[in-house]
């Protein structure tokens, strides 16, 4: 099952990160939901005990019911990596494509790009 | 009359397998059309059993659509031990109609009824929170996600009433 957990953590971090997931936002600030053949994956920022942050990662039945679930804390004790920079990329990178802040930076950054095509350096 | 040249005719040992051949023949013919008649009756059958799921499916997914309304009105109002059961009362809508075997749909259908429930469930669990720990609640946030479920719900019900008509 953990080296699965990694499998699947590399592969949301991976496809998110090239646009291939079309993550959700739910009524919770914090939590984004994808659908990936019917089986629903739910990330989650939530506060820990020591009032950080972990990140979860469960896997939901198509009726909604939670199935497994792992965080960085465990990817990290099953291979020693660090986790927790990875999936707070992920989660920053999925609020700013929801927010369509992403979207915005894009069209900044071609408008940028236009207006540098006349400086001869 | 004398038939022993009739009787003795080299010709009805074949003779005899034409119509032997042409018995079976019709046998085959008489015993596929009543095969395809039987397929036939079992996929009209069939269609009738989707037909009433589809009927069904529209009737939930009307009450699923008024419970969400209320939902929001109870939020509006703060009403959590109210939206709890709401919540509830939805899930167990749609899950009847998807365990339904007789019950189609497209895969993107599917999946699109796979986020509502996981959703409505994330909504019900903050309902908890906010009505039991004193949690925080994103009354905004709630209300603008259940608008968007509405709509995806909607959808849902419009391709069904067409396939139905």
């Amino acid at each position: 099952m953990s080296k699965k957990w990694i499998e699947l953590a590399s592969m949301l971090i991976s496809l998110t990160a090239s646009e291939k997931l079309d993550w959700k936002e739910t009524s919770e600030e914090d939590v984004f939901q994808t659908v990936l053949g019917g089986t629903v994956v739910q990330f989650a920022r939530v506060g820990n005990f020591d009032g950080e942050d972990d990140y979860v990662v469960s896997i939901l039945t198509r009726n909604g019911k939670k199935f497994d679930s792992f965080s960085d804390v465990n990817l990290k004790e099953i291979s020693g990596s660090n986790w927790y920079t990875a999936f707070h990329e992920m989660h920053q990178s999925i609020q700013r494509r929801i927010s369509g802040a992403e979207q915005i930076l894009d069209n900044l950054i071609a408008e940028l790009h236009k207006k540098d095509d006349g400086i001869p350096f | 009359m004398d038939f022993e040249p009739l009787l003795n005719w080299n010709g009805w040992g074949a003779t005899g397998f034409v119509v032997s051949l042409t018995g079976v023949l019709f046998a085959f013919l008489a015993n596929s059309n009543a095969k395809s008649a039987k397929i036939a009756a079992t996929d009209a059958a069939e269609d009738v059993k989707r037909t009433i799921a589809s009927v069904e499916a529209i009737s939930e997914f009307g009450n699923v659509l008024n419970n969400l309304n209320e939902i929001r009105l109870k939020i509006d109002g703060q009403v959590w031990d109210k939206v709890s059961e709401l919540c509830t009362y939805v899930n167990n809508s749609v899950a009847l109609v998807t365990k339904t075997p007789t019950f189609q749909c497209s895969a993107e259908t599917r999946d699109s009824l796979a986020l509502f429930q996981a959703q409505i469930r994330v909504l019900n669990t903050s309902v908890l929170k906010a009505q039991h720990n004193g949690g925080q609640f994103d009354a905004v946030k709630a209300k603008k996600v259940l608008f968007t479920q509405s709509e995806s719900i909607s959808a849902i019900l419009a391709e069904l009433k067409s396939e139905v008509n």
